[in-house]
C-alpha cells in the first residue's frame, strides 16, 4: 500500500492534485481492503482526465458456472409453459437485444418497452430503463418472474431443472446445495457479467492505437465531445451510470404524443416529481447492432437517433454531416464477447 | 443397611440439585462470554467501511464537481459500494440503532444521483454555450464592432462563469446577456442565439439549483452520524460487558457453592462407602457364623446317615437271619427224610450181612481147608435167600447213594445261598443263584406250588451281590408261594415261574406265580417298609422293601411289578446292568429312581406280602 501510495505520488506532479489524492484517493492507506472489493480506485490520471474509459476484461474464472449460465440463458424452463427464455428478447449475435421495437413476453404480450442489450450491462450502475433493479441478480429475478416478461415460478423452475439428470449434475458440481433459484440466479449473473465486448475498436483507439478507428470517426469522437454529448455519455459503458431527463432542452413527450405511464421512467421508482421523465443513461456500446432506439422503441435508425437526441438534450440542430461523424464513431464502439460464450 | 436405604434417595435430590449447579455454571459461563467485543468488532469494521467509502464518495464529487474526473464510474461505484456496506452494517445491529444513519445515507445518495444528472446537464450546456459562442464567432453578421463587443462581453461573463461556476458569476452572464439583447437586435436575430440564450439560462438554472443540492448534501453530517453510530457502538459493548462483568459475578458465586456442594458430596460418599464396609464385614461375619453352624449340622447329617445305613444293613442282615430260620425247619426236614432211608437201607445191608455170613463161612472151609461137604453147602445155600438179596441189595444201595446225593445237594445250597456278602458287585452265575435260592427255598413252596425255572443257558456272568441278590429272590419266591397259599382251594397246586434272560443290556430275572396278585390300590405302595397285608405277626413287612432297596441301591437295577391281563397273578422282574455304569450305584448305596418316580428312602422303603 505504502509503495503503491508513493508511486503513485510520484506520478502526481500537480500539488493540488497530489493534495488531493492524499485527502480523498487514499483516505487511509492502511484501512483494511473491502470485502470482495473490485473497487479500489484505480490511480487518477490527473493529466488527461478521459471521459470514456476502455472496458476491463472479463473474467472468464469461474467455468462450471459460466457453462450452466450460458446453458441457462438458452433454455426456455425458466419461462412459464417452457415458452421463451432469455435469450429470446436478448439475440447475442444481434447486438444483444431483439431488433423489436417493443418486445414480446410469454403468451406473445407485447411490453410497454423497448428490450436493453445484455451485453455489457453488468457495467450498469442499475437495471431497467427506470433502474427499478440495483443488481443483475434483482433484474434476473424481477424477469424471470415478471407475469408479462418470463412468467416463471421459481418452485417449478428448480422442479423442471432438478429433474433433468444432466443439469442437476452440473448444479451438483457447481454450488454445494445443487439446484435452488439463488443458484440459477447466480449462474446466470456470472454469465451475463461475463458478456464483455472488450475488443472493440474504439477500446483499442483510447489503448493507444490512432488507426483503429477511421478518421470520421475520430472525428465524430471529437464532436460528442465538444457537442456535449459525452456529459452523460461517459465512463467505460459510455452511459449506464447516471439518471437523465429524457428532454432537457425540449419536450419529447409532448411532441411524439400518447403519453404512458412508462413513460414517466425513474418517478415510478421513487415517486419524487424531480424523477419524472428521467431514464437511466443507456449505454451507447454496440449502439449500431441495438436499433430500434429509446425506452419506446420510437427510432428505427441510428442517425435518427442521434438527431433526435440533438434536438432534445442538446437543443440545438445539428447537420448530416455532423450526424455522420458521430453515427461513425459510435460503430467503433461495438464489439463481441468470446466466441467461446455465444 | 438401613443408613444407606435412607441414603438412597437423599442421593438422587443431590444428583439432581448438583446436576442443576452444573447447568447454572455452564449458563453463566456462556453469558459471561459475552462481551460482546466480538460483535462490537464487526459492526466496527463494516461501520469504518461505510466511514472510509463516505469520504471517498466526497472526494470524488469534488474531483467531478472540478473536471478533475470526466466520467461517474467512479462516483457511481462507490455509489454501489457504500450503498451495499451501509446495509451490511445495518443487518448486523438490533433494528432501528442503524435507522437514522441508513436514512441519512439513502437522502446522501439520492442527492448524488442528481448531482450527476444535474453536472451533466452543467457541463452539457457549458459545452453547447462554448460550441454556440464559437459558431457565433464565425459568422460574418459579427465583423460588426459593436455586436463583437457585445459578443465578447458575452463571451467573457461566461467564461467568468465557467470558470467559478458561482451564483453572481451567472448573475453577471445573465446582466451580459441582456446588455446584449438590449444593444444589438442583429445578434439576437440570429438563429444560434437562443441556443446560446437557452443553455445559458439552463446553465444559471442548475448553478443554482446544484448550489442548493450541494449544501443540502453537505449539511447532512454523514461523519457524525457515523460517530454517534461508533459511539452507540460502544456503549453497547460497555453494557454488553457490564452484564457479562455480573453474570461472571454469579459465576464466582455459583461456582463457589458447587465447590461446597461438591466437597459435601465427595465426604458423604465416603461415609456411605465407609457404612458399605462396615455393613459388608457384618455380613461376611454373619455368613461365617451360618457356614459355621451349617458345617456342624452337616456333620451331624453325616453321621446320621452313617448310622441309618448302618441299621439298614443289620435290618437287612436280621431279615436274612429270619429267612434262614424260617427255612431252617424245612431244611431239616429235606435233610432227614433222605437220612432216614438212608439209615434204613444201611441197617437192611447190616441184616444181608447177618445172612450172607454163614455163607462166606462154608466157602472158606470148602475151598481153602478143602473141608468139602456139598451137602452141607446145600444146607447154607438153600438157607440163605440168595435171589431177595440179588434184588434187594443193589437196590438199597442205590436208594442209600440217591439219599446221600440230595442231602449233599441241599447242603451245597444252603453254602450257596449263605455264601458270605462280599463288598462291591463281582461277576456272578446268576443262574446258578437261582438254583440254589429256589433250591434252599423248597420247603417254602413246595407244598402249594410247583416251580418251574426257565434259564437262559447263554446268560453272561453279571456284576452281582450274590449274597444280597439272593436275598431278594428268596424274598420273592417266599412271597410267591405264600400268595398261592392264601388262596389254595384243596389239592390244587399253584405254579411258579423262575426265568432268566438277557434284555439288551440288562439281565432280567423274573418271578411269576398264578396267585391272587397285587390290587390296584395298594400296588403303588408294596416297596414301602412295613407295609404289609398280611395279619398281625405273620410277616414284618420287610421283604420286598428290602428286596427293592438291594436290587435298586446295590446293584444300579430295577424291580419293578408288572401286569397283565393275559396272566394272572403278579410278575416281578428284576433287570440287572450287565455294566456298572461309572459312578453308578452299584455298592454304594447311592438311592436311584424306582419305578415309581420316588426317592426310596432307605429307612422307609420295602414292604409287601409275605
Amino acid at each position: 500500500m505504502r509503495h503503491d501510495l508513493a508511486r503513485r505520488r510520484a506520478r502526481v506532479s500537480a500539488l493540488l492534485a497530489a493534495a488531493a489524492a492524499a485527502a480523498f484517493g487514499c483516505v487511509d492507506p492502511d484501512a483494511p481492503r473491502n470485502r470482495g472489493d473490485d473497487l479500489e480506485p484505480q490511480p487518477i490520471d490527473f493529466a488527461i482526465p478521459r471521459p470514456i474509459t476502455p472496458l476491463p476484461r472479463p473474467s472468464l474464472a469461474d467455468a462450471a458456472k459460466l457453462e450452466i449460465g450460458k446453458t441457462l440463458f438458452n433454455d426456455p424452463r425458466l419461462s412459464a409453459n417452457d415458452s421463451i427464455a432469455c435469450a429470446s428478447c436478448h439475440v447475442l449475435g444481434e447486438g444483444g437485444d431483439d431488433g423489436r421495437r417493443l418486445s414480446v413476453g410469454t403468451g406473445g404480450q407485447v411490453l410497454a418497452v423497448n428490450a436493453p442489450t445484455v451485453l455489457n450491462s453488468a457495467f450498469n450502475f442499475a437495471q431497467f430503463w427506470d433502474g427499478r433493479a440495483r443488481t443483475l441478480e434483482e433484474q434476473i429475478d424481477t424477469t424471470v418472474r415478471n407475469d408479462r416478461e418470463m412468467g416463471g415460478e421459481w418452485i417449478e423452475i428448480e422442479r423442471k431443472l432438478g429433474a433433468d439428470g444432466p443439469t442437476a449434475q452440473a448444479f451438483a458440481r457447481a454450488y454445494a446445495d445443487g439446484v435452488t433459484a439463488a443458484n440459477v440466479i447466480d449462474a446466470l449473473a456470472t454469465y451475463v457479467r461475463s458478456l464483455v465486448t472488450w475488443n472493440a475498436p474504439f477500446d483499442r483507439y483510447l489503448a493507444g492505437d490512432p488507426r483503429a478507428i477511421p478518421e470520421d470517426a475520430r472525428a465524430g469522437y471529437e464532436l460528442f465531445q465538444r457537442l456535449g454529448c459525452v456529459s452523460c455519455h461517459q465512463g467505460r459503458n459510455v452511459g449506464g451510470n447516471l439518471f437523465q431527463h429524457f428532454g432537457i432542452m425540449g419536450d419529447y413527450f409532448a411532441d411524439r404524443g400518447a403519453v404512458t405511464e412508462v413513460d414517466y421512467g425513474r418517478y415510478n421508482v421513487t415517486g419524487r416529481e424531480a424523477d419524472r421523465f428521467k431514464f437511466k443513461v443507456p449505454s451507447l456500446r454496440n449502439v449500431a447492432e441495438t436499433a430500434p432506439y429509446f425506452h419506446d422503441g420510437s427510432v428505427e435508425r441510428l442517425e435518427e437517433a442521434v438527431a433526435l437526441m440533438a434536438t432534445y438534450q442538446l437543443g440545438r440542430p445539428i447537420d448530416d454531416a455532423q450526424v455522420a461523424r458521430i453515427v461513425a464513431f459510435l460503430e467503433t464502439l461495438s464489439g463481441d464477447v468470446d466466441g467461446s460464450l455465444l | 443397611m438401613n443408613p444407606i436405604r435412607k441414603g438412597i434417595p437423599t442421593a438422587r435430590t443431590q444428583a439432581i440439585v448438583g446436576a442443576t449447579l452444573f447447568g447454572i455454571v455452564v449458563f453463566l459461563t456462556v453469558m459471561a462470554s459475552r462481551t460482546g467485543q466480538t460483535e462490537f468488532d464487526d459492526a466496527k469494521q463494516r461501520l469504518d467501511q461505510v466511514e472510509t467509502l463516505n469520504l471517498r464518495l466526497d472526494g470524488s464529487m469534488f474531483l467531478s464537481m472540478f473536471e478533475l474526473q470526466m466520467d461517474f464510474d467512479v462516483i457511481t461505484d462507490l455509489e454501489k459500494e457504500l450503498r451495499l456496506a451501509t446495509e451490511r452494517y445495518a443487518a448486523i445491529v438490533a433494528p432501528g440503532d442503524a435507522a437514522p444513519l441508513v436514512e441519512a445515507m439513502g437522502r446522501k445518495l439520492e442527492l448524488v444521483e442528481d448531482y450527476k444528472s444535474g453536472q451533466a446537464v452543467l457541463r452539457n450546456s457549458r459545452a453547447i454555450a462554448a460550441q454556440t459562442l464559437e459558431e457565433i464567432w464565425d459568422l460574418d453578421a459579427v465583423r460588426d464592432r459593436d455586436l463583437a463587443r457585445d459578443l465578447f462581453a458575452v463571451e467573457r461573463a461566461f467564461l467568468n462563469f465557467a470558470a467559478r461556476r458561482d451564483p453572481p458569476g451567472a448573475a453577471n452572464l445573465r446582466v451580459a446577456i441582456e446588455a446584449a439583447k438590449a444593444d444589438q437586435e442583429g445578434l439576437t436575430a440570429l438563429a444560434e442565439w437562443p441556443v446560446l440564450e437557452a443553455h445559458v439560462s439552463t446553465l444559471t438554472r442548475y448553478v443554482e439549483r446544484m448550489g442548493l443540492l450541494l449544501q443540502e448534501s453537505y449539511l447532512i453530517p454523514m461523519l457524525p452520524l457515523i460517530h454517534s453510530q461508533a459511539a452507540g457502538l460502544t456503549d453497547r459493548l460497555a453494557v454488553a460487558a457490564a452484564v457479562a462483568g455480573r453474570y461472571r459475578i454469579a459465576l464466582f458465586v455459583v461456582a463457589v457453592v458447587l465447590l461446597a456442594f461438591s466437597v459435601s458430596m465427595v465426604t458423604q460418599t465416603r461415609r456411605y462407602l465407609r457404612m458399605i464396609e462396615s455393613s459388608n464385614d457384618e455380613l461376611e461375619a454373619r455368613v461365617a457364623k451360618r457356614t459355621e453352624e451349617l458345617a456342624s449340622a452337616n456333620k451331624a447329617l453325616r453321621y446320621e446317615i452313617a448310622e441309618r445305613e448302618n441299621v439298614e444293613a443289620q435290618l437287612q442282615m436280621a431279615q436274612k437271619l429270619e429267612a434262614m430260620g424260617q427255612l431252617a425247619a424245612g431244611i431239616a426236614h429235606e435233610i432227614n427224610t433222605p437220612t432216614q432211608y438212608v439209615n434204613d437201607n444201611v441197617a437192611f445191608l447190616e441184616n444181608v450181612w447177618r445172612d450172607l455170613e454163614p455163607l462166606v463161612d462154608d466157602y472158606e472151609r470148602s475151598v481153602l481147608t478143602g473141608d468139602i461137604d456139598v451137602a452141607r453147602s446145600r444146607a447154607v445155600w438153600g438157607a440163605t435167600d440168595v435171589a431177595f438179596l440179588r434184588a434187594e441189595v443193589p437196590a438199597a444201595l442205590e436208594q442209600a447213594s440217591v439219599g446221600l446225593a440230595q442231602i449233599g445237594k441241599i447242603v451245597l445250597a444252603m453254602r450257596s445261598f449263605s455264601h458270605p456278602g462280599s463288598d462291591g458287585l463281582h461277576p456272578a452265575d446268576i443262574n446258578k443263584a437261582i438254583e440254589s435260592t429256589v433250591t434252599v427255598a423248597r420247603t417254602e413252596w413246595k407244598y402249594v406250588a410247583n416251580l418251574s425255572l426257565v434259564l437262559d443257558e447263554n446268560l453272561p456272568a453279571v456284576p452281582c451281590d450274590v449274597s444280597a441278590f439272593n436275598q431278594a429272590l428268596l424274598n420273592l419266591v417266599v412271597n410267591a408261594a405264600q400268595a398261592i397259599g392264601e388262596v389254595r382251594r384243596g389239592d390244587a397246586f399253584g405254579h411258579i415261574t423262575v426265568s432268566s434272560r438277557l434284555v439288551g443290556e440288562h439281565a432280567e430275572i423274573c418271578v411269576q406265580d398264578d396267585g391272587p396278585g397285587v390290587p390296584e390300590n395298594i400296588r403303588h405302595r408294596i416297596f414301602d417298609p412295613f407295609f404289609t397285608t398280611k395279619e398281625v405277626g405273620k410277616g414284618t413287612g420287610q421283604g420286598l422293601a428290602i428286596a427293592h432297596r438291594v436290587i435298586h441301591r446295590q446293584h444300579g437295577g430295577t424291580l419293578t411289578l408288572e401286569t397283565s391281563l393275559a396272566a394272572k397273578g403278579a410278575r416281578f422282574v428284576i433287570r440287572l446292568p450287565l455294566r456298572v455304569a461309572d459312578g453308578a450305584p452299584a455298592a454304594n448305596g447311592t438311592a436311584a429312581r424306582d419305578a415309581h418316580g420316588t426317592l426310596p428312602e432307605p429307612l422307609e422303603a420295602a414292604g409287601g406280602r409275605r
